[in-house]
Protein backbone atom coordinates (compact mmCIF):
# COMPACT_ATOMS: atom_id res chain seq x y z
CA UNK A 1 0.00 0.00 0.00
CA UNK A 2 2.69 2.16 1.33
CA UNK A 3 4.85 1.62 -2.22
CA UNK A 4 1.71 2.40 -4.23
CA UNK A 5 1.08 5.47 -2.91
CA UNK A 6 5.13 5.93 -3.48
CA UNK A 7 4.49 5.33 -7.09
CA UNK A 8 1.98 7.52 -7.76
CA UNK A 9 4.00 10.60 -5.61
CA UNK A 10 6.87 9.71 -8.02
CA UNK A 11 4.79 9.57 -10.92
CA UNK A 12 2.86 13.16 -9.72
CA UNK A 13 6.84 14.54 -9.30
CA UNK A 14 7.28 13.51 -12.83
CA UNK A 15 4.74 14.49 -14.73
CA UNK A 16 4.94 17.97 -12.64
CA UNK A 17 8.65 18.28 -14.42
CA UNK A 18 7.92 17.42 -17.75
CA UNK A 19 5.05 19.94 -17.19
CA UNK A 20 7.90 22.49 -15.84
CA UNK A 21 10.03 21.64 -19.17
CA UNK A 22 7.75 22.15 -21.45
CA UNK A 23 6.78 25.63 -20.05
CA UNK A 24 10.77 26.31 -20.61
CA UNK A 25 12.34 25.11 -17.32
CA UNK A 26 15.36 23.24 -18.31
CA UNK A 27 16.50 22.60 -14.85
CA UNK A 28 13.09 20.94 -14.93
CA UNK A 29 14.47 18.72 -17.33
CA UNK A 30 17.93 17.93 -15.66
CA UNK A 31 15.91 16.62 -12.56
CA UNK A 32 14.19 14.32 -14.77
CA UNK A 33 17.04 13.01 -16.71
CA UNK A 34 19.28 12.45 -13.77
CA UNK A 35 16.52 11.08 -12.01
CA UNK A 36 16.00 8.44 -15.24
CA UNK A 37 19.16 8.13 -17.04
CA UNK A 38 20.95 5.49 -15.34
CA UNK A 39 18.00 2.71 -15.63
CA UNK A 40 17.19 3.70 -19.05
CA UNK A 41 21.04 3.43 -20.43
CA UNK A 42 20.48 -0.37 -18.96
CA UNK A 43 17.68 -0.91 -20.46
CA UNK A 44 19.92 -0.68 -23.69
CA UNK A 45 23.26 -1.74 -22.70
CA UNK A 46 22.41 -4.87 -21.21
CA UNK A 47 19.66 -5.78 -24.15
CA UNK A 48 21.93 -4.85 -26.81
CA UNK A 49 25.51 -6.01 -27.29
CA UNK A 50 26.72 -3.14 -29.87
CA UNK A 51 27.69 -0.11 -26.60
CA UNK A 52 27.90 1.91 -29.48
CA UNK A 53 24.46 1.44 -30.89
CA UNK A 54 22.94 0.87 -27.11
CA UNK A 55 24.08 4.58 -26.95
CA UNK A 56 22.44 5.85 -29.82
CA UNK A 57 19.15 4.47 -29.06
CA UNK A 58 19.71 5.76 -25.67
CA UNK A 59 20.39 9.45 -27.30
CA UNK A 60 17.89 8.89 -29.88
CA UNK A 61 15.12 8.45 -26.72
CA UNK A 62 15.76 10.97 -24.89
CA UNK A 63 15.84 13.54 -28.08
CA UNK A 64 12.45 12.08 -28.85
CA UNK A 65 11.25 13.08 -25.41
CA UNK A 66 12.91 16.36 -25.59
CA UNK A 67 10.63 17.05 -29.11
CA UNK A 68 7.52 16.18 -27.83
CA UNK A 69 7.50 17.45 -24.38
CA UNK A 70 5.55 20.56 -25.90
CA UNK A 71 2.58 18.02 -26.63
CA UNK A 72 3.27 15.92 -23.35
CA UNK A 73 0.24 14.80 -21.50
CA UNK A 74 -0.30 14.13 -18.34
CA UNK A 75 -3.05 10.70 -18.98
CA UNK A 76 0.07 8.25 -19.30
CA UNK A 77 2.83 8.08 -16.33
CA UNK A 78 6.03 9.47 -17.52
CA UNK A 79 8.35 6.33 -16.90
CA UNK A 80 5.75 4.23 -19.20
CA UNK A 81 5.76 6.51 -21.89
CA UNK A 82 9.62 6.94 -21.54
CA UNK A 83 10.31 3.34 -22.13
CA UNK A 84 7.00 2.92 -24.60
CA UNK A 85 9.35 5.17 -26.83
CA UNK A 86 12.74 2.79 -25.70
CA UNK A 87 10.69 -0.22 -26.72
CA UNK A 88 9.83 1.26 -30.01
CA UNK A 89 13.57 2.15 -30.52
CA UNK A 90 14.59 -0.88 -29.96
CA UNK A 91 11.90 -2.94 -32.24
CA UNK A 92 12.72 -0.69 -34.69
CA UNK A 93 16.28 -1.82 -34.61
CA UNK A 94 15.64 -5.07 -34.32
CA UNK A 95 13.39 -5.57 -37.21
CA UNK A 96 16.70 -3.58 -39.34
CA UNK A 97 18.78 -5.74 -38.09
CA UNK A 98 19.25 -9.71 -37.21
CA UNK A 99 18.88 -10.72 -33.99
CA UNK A 100 22.03 -12.98 -33.54
CA UNK A 101 24.12 -9.43 -34.20
CA UNK A 102 21.93 -7.73 -32.05
CA UNK A 103 21.68 -9.25 -29.14
CA UNK A 104 25.80 -11.07 -28.67
CA UNK A 105 25.98 -12.44 -25.57
CA UNK A 106 27.60 -10.37 -22.93
CA UNK A 107 29.62 -13.76 -21.80
CA UNK A 108 31.09 -16.01 -23.78
CA UNK A 109 30.95 -19.78 -23.78
CA UNK A 110 34.46 -20.06 -23.31
CA UNK A 111 34.19 -18.18 -19.56
CA UNK A 112 34.44 -20.54 -16.73
CA UNK A 113 33.37 -20.58 -13.17
CA UNK A 114 36.57 -19.36 -12.26
CA UNK A 115 35.74 -15.66 -14.04
CA UNK A 116 32.88 -15.16 -11.70
CA UNK A 117 35.24 -15.73 -8.57
CA UNK A 118 35.54 -11.88 -6.41
CA UNK A 119 38.97 -10.11 -6.99
CA UNK A 120 38.86 -9.69 -2.63
CA UNK A 121 39.57 -13.32 -0.97
CA UNK A 122 39.69 -11.22 2.02
CA UNK A 123 35.49 -10.71 2.53
CA UNK A 124 33.31 -12.49 4.23
CA UNK A 125 31.98 -15.41 3.37
CA UNK A 126 28.03 -13.80 3.33
CA UNK A 127 29.57 -11.30 1.34
CA UNK A 128 31.59 -13.11 -0.89
CA UNK A 129 28.67 -15.10 -1.73
CA UNK A 130 26.32 -12.25 -2.89
CA UNK A 131 29.33 -10.84 -5.09
CA UNK A 132 29.38 -13.85 -6.83
CA UNK A 133 25.74 -14.49 -7.03
CA UNK A 134 25.27 -11.13 -8.64
CA UNK A 135 28.00 -11.93 -11.06
CA UNK A 136 26.53 -15.06 -11.80
CA UNK A 137 23.10 -13.49 -12.18
CA UNK A 138 24.80 -11.14 -14.95
CA UNK A 139 25.82 -13.90 -17.10
CA UNK A 140 22.40 -15.64 -16.57
CA UNK A 141 20.04 -12.44 -17.65
CA UNK A 142 22.46 -13.05 -20.68
CA UNK A 143 20.94 -16.44 -21.44
CA UNK A 144 17.65 -15.15 -21.02
CA UNK A 145 15.07 -15.20 -24.29
CA UNK A 146 15.07 -11.53 -25.41
CA UNK A 147 11.41 -10.96 -24.23
CA UNK A 148 12.01 -12.38 -20.77
CA UNK A 149 15.18 -10.16 -20.36
CA UNK A 150 12.81 -6.98 -21.16
CA UNK A 151 10.73 -7.83 -18.59
CA UNK A 152 13.17 -8.61 -16.03
CA UNK A 153 14.57 -5.05 -17.08
CA UNK A 154 11.66 -3.18 -16.92
CA UNK A 155 10.72 -4.55 -13.51
CA UNK A 156 14.45 -4.26 -12.51
CA UNK A 157 15.48 -0.81 -13.71
CA UNK A 158 11.78 0.85 -14.41
CA UNK A 159 10.10 -0.32 -11.55
CA UNK A 160 7.40 -1.69 -13.33
CA UNK A 161 4.46 -3.73 -12.12
CA UNK A 162 3.66 -6.37 -14.28
CA UNK A 163 0.21 -4.19 -15.64
CA UNK A 164 2.98 -1.57 -16.50
CA UNK A 165 5.40 -3.68 -18.44
CA UNK A 166 2.14 -4.80 -20.67
CA UNK A 167 1.66 -1.18 -21.11
CA UNK A 168 4.98 -0.79 -22.21
CA UNK A 169 5.60 -3.56 -24.27
CA UNK A 170 2.05 -3.75 -25.61
CA UNK A 171 1.49 -7.45 -24.84
CA UNK A 172 -1.84 -8.56 -22.54
CA UNK A 173 -0.99 -8.62 -18.87
CA UNK A 174 -1.96 -12.70 -18.96
CA UNK A 175 1.54 -13.15 -21.05
CA UNK A 176 3.74 -10.39 -19.17
CA UNK A 177 3.18 -12.30 -16.06
CA UNK A 178 4.33 -15.55 -17.86
CA UNK A 179 7.35 -14.01 -19.16
CA UNK A 180 7.95 -12.85 -15.66
CA UNK A 181 7.47 -16.81 -14.11
CA UNK A 182 9.28 -17.91 -16.33
CA UNK A 183 12.65 -15.70 -15.94
CA UNK A 184 12.15 -15.57 -12.71
CA UNK A 185 12.72 -19.37 -12.45
CA UNK A 186 15.33 -19.55 -15.36
CA UNK A 187 17.37 -17.33 -13.28
CA UNK A 188 16.93 -18.60 -9.94
CA UNK A 189 18.19 -22.34 -11.54
CA UNK A 190 20.75 -20.47 -13.60
CA UNK A 191 22.17 -19.07 -10.46
CA UNK A 192 22.43 -22.00 -8.68
CA UNK A 193 23.41 -24.21 -10.56
CA UNK A 194 26.88 -21.82 -11.39
CA UNK A 195 27.00 -21.70 -7.52
CA UNK A 196 27.22 -24.99 -7.13
CA UNK A 197 29.95 -25.10 -9.84
CA UNK A 198 32.10 -22.16 -7.89
CA UNK A 199 31.61 -24.02 -4.60
CA UNK A 200 32.52 -27.41 -5.89
CA UNK A 201 35.71 -25.73 -7.59
CA UNK A 202 36.54 -24.41 -4.14
CA UNK B 1 -3.20 -27.54 -20.64
CA UNK B 2 -3.01 -25.33 -16.89
CA UNK B 3 0.00 -23.48 -16.75
CA UNK B 4 1.77 -24.60 -13.82
CA UNK B 5 3.06 -21.45 -12.32
CA UNK B 6 -0.08 -19.89 -12.62
CA UNK B 7 -0.70 -19.12 -8.96
CA UNK B 8 2.73 -18.36 -8.22
CA UNK B 9 2.86 -14.72 -7.85
CA UNK B 10 4.33 -12.44 -11.02
CA UNK B 11 7.28 -10.81 -9.76
CA UNK B 12 10.89 -11.78 -9.36
CA UNK B 13 11.85 -12.81 -6.18
CA UNK B 14 13.63 -10.54 -3.70
CA UNK B 15 16.79 -12.70 -3.78
CA UNK B 16 16.81 -12.20 -7.42
CA UNK B 17 16.38 -8.58 -6.92
CA UNK B 18 19.34 -7.99 -4.48
CA UNK B 19 21.77 -10.15 -6.36
CA UNK B 20 20.53 -7.46 -9.32
CA UNK B 21 20.99 -4.57 -7.65
CA UNK B 22 24.83 -5.60 -6.64
CA UNK B 23 25.85 -5.79 -10.16
CA UNK B 24 27.84 -3.16 -11.36
CA UNK B 25 25.32 -0.35 -12.26
CA UNK B 26 26.76 1.08 -15.71
CA UNK B 27 25.49 4.93 -16.46
CA UNK B 28 25.81 7.03 -19.45
CA UNK B 29 28.91 9.07 -19.89
CA UNK B 30 29.62 12.67 -19.04
CA UNK B 31 29.96 13.40 -22.53
CA UNK B 32 26.32 11.54 -23.24
CA UNK B 33 24.67 13.48 -20.90
CA UNK B 34 26.27 17.16 -22.05
CA UNK B 35 24.81 16.58 -25.38
CA UNK B 36 21.44 15.37 -24.17
CA UNK B 37 21.27 18.50 -22.07
CA UNK B 38 22.46 20.59 -24.35
CA UNK B 39 20.14 19.12 -26.81
CA UNK B 40 17.19 20.40 -24.26
CA UNK B 41 18.04 23.20 -23.58
CA UNK B 42 18.14 24.34 -27.39
CA UNK B 43 14.96 22.80 -28.05
CA UNK B 44 13.61 24.49 -24.96
CA UNK B 45 14.94 28.13 -26.57
CA UNK B 46 13.45 27.57 -30.42
CA UNK B 47 10.32 26.20 -28.85
CA UNK B 48 10.11 29.44 -27.24
CA UNK B 49 10.27 31.43 -30.28
CA UNK B 50 8.01 29.60 -32.27
CA UNK B 51 5.34 29.70 -29.43
CA UNK B 52 5.45 33.58 -30.11
CA UNK B 53 2.17 34.08 -32.10
CA UNK B 54 1.67 38.18 -32.97
CA UNK B 55 -1.91 38.81 -32.96
CA UNK B 56 -2.83 41.06 -35.33
CA UNK B 57 -5.24 43.95 -33.89
CA UNK B 58 -6.63 46.05 -37.02
CA UNK B 59 -8.51 48.37 -36.90
CA UNK B 60 -10.41 46.23 -39.44
CA UNK B 61 -10.42 42.85 -37.79
CA UNK B 62 -11.53 44.70 -34.21
CA UNK B 63 -14.94 45.95 -35.88
CA UNK B 64 -14.99 43.10 -38.94
CA UNK B 65 -18.64 42.73 -37.72
CA UNK B 66 -20.27 46.47 -38.10
CA UNK B 67 -18.08 47.12 -40.98
CA UNK B 68 -19.10 43.68 -43.09
CA UNK B 69 -23.23 44.11 -41.94
CA UNK B 70 -22.77 48.10 -42.95
CA UNK B 71 -21.34 46.81 -46.32
CA UNK B 72 -24.26 43.90 -46.87
CA UNK B 73 -27.23 47.12 -45.99
CA UNK B 74 -25.27 49.02 -48.64
CA UNK B 75 -25.33 46.97 -51.08
CA UNK B 76 -28.59 45.65 -51.29
CA UNK B 77 -29.91 49.38 -50.68
CA UNK B 78 -27.90 50.13 -53.63
CA UNK B 79 -29.56 46.98 -55.74
CA UNK B 80 -32.49 48.31 -54.93
CA UNK B 81 -32.00 51.74 -55.86
CA UNK B 82 -30.72 50.38 -59.06
CA UNK B 83 -33.89 48.53 -59.66
CA UNK B 84 -36.41 50.97 -58.18
CA UNK B 85 -37.76 51.61 -61.75
CA UNK B 86 -38.23 48.20 -62.76
CA UNK B 87 -39.94 46.80 -59.67
CA UNK B 88 -42.40 49.30 -59.50
CA UNK B 89 -43.22 48.68 -63.20
CA UNK B 90 -43.57 44.98 -62.33
CA UNK B 91 -45.77 45.75 -59.96
CA UNK B 92 -48.00 48.45 -61.27
CA UNK B 93 -51.46 47.83 -62.88
CA UNK B 94 -50.77 50.02 -65.61
CA UNK B 95 -48.06 48.13 -67.17
CA UNK B 96 -50.13 47.43 -70.09
CA UNK B 97 -50.05 51.11 -71.32
CA UNK B 98 -46.94 51.17 -73.14
CA UNK B 99 -48.32 48.53 -75.38
CA UNK B 100 -51.49 50.53 -75.62
CA UNK B 101 -49.81 53.47 -76.15
CA UNK B 102 -48.05 51.94 -78.90
CA UNK B 103 -50.51 50.19 -80.81
CA UNK B 104 -52.46 53.61 -80.42
CA UNK B 105 -49.80 55.00 -82.40
CA UNK B 106 -49.96 52.18 -84.84
CA UNK B 107 -53.23 53.14 -86.24
CA UNK B 108 -52.89 56.93 -86.69
CA UNK B 109 -51.77 58.37 -89.56
CA UNK B 110 -48.31 59.40 -90.39
CA UNK B 111 -48.27 63.48 -89.54
CA UNK B 112 -49.70 62.66 -86.52
CA UNK B 113 -47.44 60.10 -85.51
CA UNK B 114 -44.54 62.14 -86.58
CA UNK B 115 -46.04 65.00 -84.65
CA UNK B 116 -46.86 62.91 -81.46
CA UNK B 117 -42.93 60.83 -81.76
CA UNK B 118 -41.60 64.43 -81.34
CA UNK B 119 -43.63 65.27 -78.54
CA UNK B 120 -42.68 62.13 -76.90
CA UNK B 121 -39.23 62.41 -75.31
CA UNK B 122 -40.30 65.22 -73.57
CA UNK B 123 -43.21 63.53 -72.06
CA UNK B 124 -41.58 60.57 -71.23
CA UNK B 125 -38.38 62.71 -69.68
CA UNK B 126 -41.52 64.75 -67.33
CA UNK B 127 -42.94 61.74 -66.66
CA UNK B 128 -39.63 59.77 -65.48
CA UNK B 129 -39.01 62.60 -63.14
CA UNK B 130 -42.79 62.80 -61.93
CA UNK B 131 -41.96 58.97 -60.87
CA UNK B 132 -38.54 60.08 -58.63
CA UNK B 133 -40.69 63.08 -57.15
CA UNK B 134 -43.16 62.58 -53.95
CA UNK B 135 -45.33 65.56 -54.92
CA UNK B 136 -47.96 64.81 -56.99
CA UNK B 137 -49.76 68.25 -57.37
CA UNK B 138 -46.12 69.76 -58.82
CA UNK B 139 -45.84 66.69 -60.74
CA UNK B 140 -49.34 67.39 -62.29
CA UNK B 141 -48.69 70.89 -63.11
CA UNK B 142 -45.86 70.29 -64.79
CA UNK B 143 -46.99 67.33 -66.64
CA UNK B 144 -50.12 69.74 -68.21
CA UNK B 145 -47.36 72.53 -69.12
CA UNK B 146 -45.05 69.96 -71.07
CA UNK B 147 -48.45 68.10 -73.09
CA UNK B 148 -49.75 71.57 -73.95
CA UNK B 149 -46.29 72.31 -75.50
CA UNK B 150 -45.64 69.27 -77.10
CA UNK B 151 -49.32 69.81 -78.68
CA UNK B 152 -48.60 73.14 -79.90
CA UNK B 153 -45.54 72.11 -81.22
CA UNK B 154 -47.29 69.27 -83.13
CA UNK B 155 -49.90 71.60 -84.44
CA UNK B 156 -47.14 74.03 -85.85
CA UNK B 157 -45.45 71.46 -87.60
CA UNK B 158 -47.79 70.00 -89.28
CA UNK B 159 -49.61 73.44 -90.17
CA UNK B 160 -45.89 74.23 -91.63
CA UNK B 161 -45.52 71.32 -93.83
CA UNK B 162 -49.25 72.27 -95.50
CA UNK B 163 -51.41 69.93 -92.99
CA UNK B 164 -55.10 69.40 -93.58
CA UNK B 165 -57.65 70.34 -91.53
CA UNK B 166 -58.62 66.91 -90.72
CA UNK B 167 -55.15 66.39 -89.14
CA UNK B 168 -55.85 69.85 -86.95
CA UNK B 169 -59.10 68.32 -85.53
CA UNK B 170 -57.57 65.41 -84.74
CA UNK B 171 -54.63 66.79 -82.84
CA UNK B 172 -57.38 69.58 -81.19
CA UNK B 173 -59.50 66.40 -79.87
CA UNK B 174 -56.64 65.61 -78.12
CA UNK B 175 -56.08 68.90 -76.63
CA UNK B 176 -59.28 69.07 -75.43
CA UNK B 177 -59.97 65.71 -74.11
CA UNK B 178 -60.21 66.36 -70.48
CA UNK B 179 -58.26 63.40 -68.32
CA UNK B 180 -55.33 64.39 -69.82
CA UNK B 181 -54.94 66.92 -67.09
CA UNK B 182 -56.08 64.46 -64.23
CA UNK B 183 -54.88 61.13 -65.19
CA UNK B 184 -51.38 59.42 -65.55
CA UNK B 185 -48.75 60.20 -68.29
CA UNK B 186 -49.16 57.43 -70.51
CA UNK B 187 -52.88 56.73 -70.65
CA UNK B 188 -53.17 60.63 -71.04
CA UNK B 189 -51.44 60.36 -74.44
CA UNK B 190 -53.89 58.24 -75.87
CA UNK B 191 -57.56 59.25 -76.17
CA UNK B 192 -60.59 57.89 -76.22
CA UNK B 193 -61.02 57.87 -79.50
CA UNK B 194 -57.68 56.69 -80.03
CA UNK B 195 -58.57 53.06 -78.09
CA UNK B 196 -61.79 52.87 -79.72
CA UNK B 197 -59.65 53.26 -83.04
CA UNK B 198 -56.96 50.50 -81.74
CA UNK B 199 -60.10 48.33 -80.61
CA UNK B 200 -61.48 48.11 -84.38
CA UNK B 201 -58.54 47.14 -85.38
CA UNK B 202 -58.34 44.34 -82.93
CA UNK B 203 -61.85 43.26 -84.23
CA UNK B 204 -60.83 43.71 -87.52
CA UNK B 205 -57.79 41.15 -87.12
CA UNK B 206 -60.67 39.04 -85.18
CA UNK B 207 -57.80 38.91 -82.14
CA UNK B 208 -59.81 38.20 -79.65
CA UNK B 209 -58.23 38.14 -76.35
CA UNK B 210 -56.65 41.35 -77.01
CA UNK B 211 -59.39 42.96 -78.24
CA UNK B 212 -61.17 41.43 -74.93
CA UNK B 213 -58.08 43.01 -72.36
CA UNK B 214 -58.51 46.53 -73.91
CA UNK B 215 -62.18 46.60 -74.07
CA UNK B 216 -62.05 45.87 -69.89
CA UNK B 217 -58.71 48.74 -69.90
CA UNK B 218 -60.85 51.53 -72.28
CA UNK B 219 -63.96 50.63 -69.84
CA UNK B 220 -61.85 51.46 -66.51
CA UNK B 221 -59.58 54.21 -68.80
CA UNK B 222 -62.84 56.26 -70.41
CA UNK B 223 -65.62 56.18 -68.15
CA UNK B 224 -66.94 58.46 -70.35
CA UNK B 225 -67.77 56.19 -72.82
CA UNK B 226 -70.82 55.18 -71.21
CA UNK B 227 -72.27 58.28 -72.02
CA UNK B 228 -74.76 58.66 -74.92
CA UNK B 229 -73.85 62.12 -75.82
CA UNK B 230 -70.19 61.06 -76.20
CA UNK B 231 -69.30 61.28 -79.96
CA UNK B 232 -67.62 57.72 -79.73
CA UNK B 233 -70.26 56.22 -78.22
CA UNK B 234 -71.85 54.37 -80.52
CA UNK B 235 -68.89 52.68 -82.38
CA UNK B 236 -67.62 51.68 -78.30
CA UNK B 237 -70.97 49.83 -77.85
CA UNK B 238 -70.76 48.19 -81.01
CA UNK B 239 -67.47 46.99 -80.90
CA UNK B 240 -67.25 46.17 -77.24
CA UNK B 241 -70.40 44.27 -77.62
CA UNK B 242 -68.94 42.04 -80.84
CA UNK B 243 -65.62 41.56 -78.29
CA UNK B 244 -67.45 40.47 -75.42
CA UNK B 245 -69.90 38.13 -76.57
CA UNK B 246 -67.61 37.18 -79.81
CA UNK B 247 -70.33 35.16 -81.85
CA UNK B 248 -68.21 32.44 -83.83
CA UNK B 249 -69.76 32.32 -87.58
CA UNK B 250 -70.94 29.08 -88.10
CA UNK B 251 -69.20 27.37 -90.90
CA UNK B 252 -72.13 25.98 -92.90
CA UNK B 253 -70.97 22.88 -94.81
CA UNK B 254 -70.72 23.11 -98.97
CA UNK B 255 -73.42 20.16 -99.32
CA UNK B 256 -76.00 22.27 -97.44
CA UNK B 257 -75.46 25.54 -99.75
Amino acid sequence: MAEAVNETAEADVDQQLMSQYSQGDTSAFESLYQKHKGGLYRYFVRQIGDLQLAEDLYQETWGRVIKAASSYETSAKFTTWLYRIAHNLLIDHVRAVKPVDLFSEAFTEEQDADSFLPSDTQAPDTQFEEGVKAKLLKHCISLLPTVQKEALLLSMEGGFTAGGIAEVVGISLEATKSRIRYANQSLKACVMSKWQEVENER
Amino acid sequence: MKDENADKPAEFDAELKLWYRDQAQETPSAELDDAIMSLAKSTNQSTKADNLVVVDNSFWRRHRWPISSAASVMFVATLLLINQDETQELLSDESYAPVMMQMALDTQEPELQEALRKSEPRTMMSAFSLDEQQDQLQGTAQHEVVQVDAITEAVTDVSIQGGNGDVKAKIKSLSDSKPIKTMPQRDAVVSAKQAVNHLESLVKQKQWVEAEKLVLKIRKAYPQLKNEDHPQYLRWKTLSEQVIIPLPKPSVPASDK
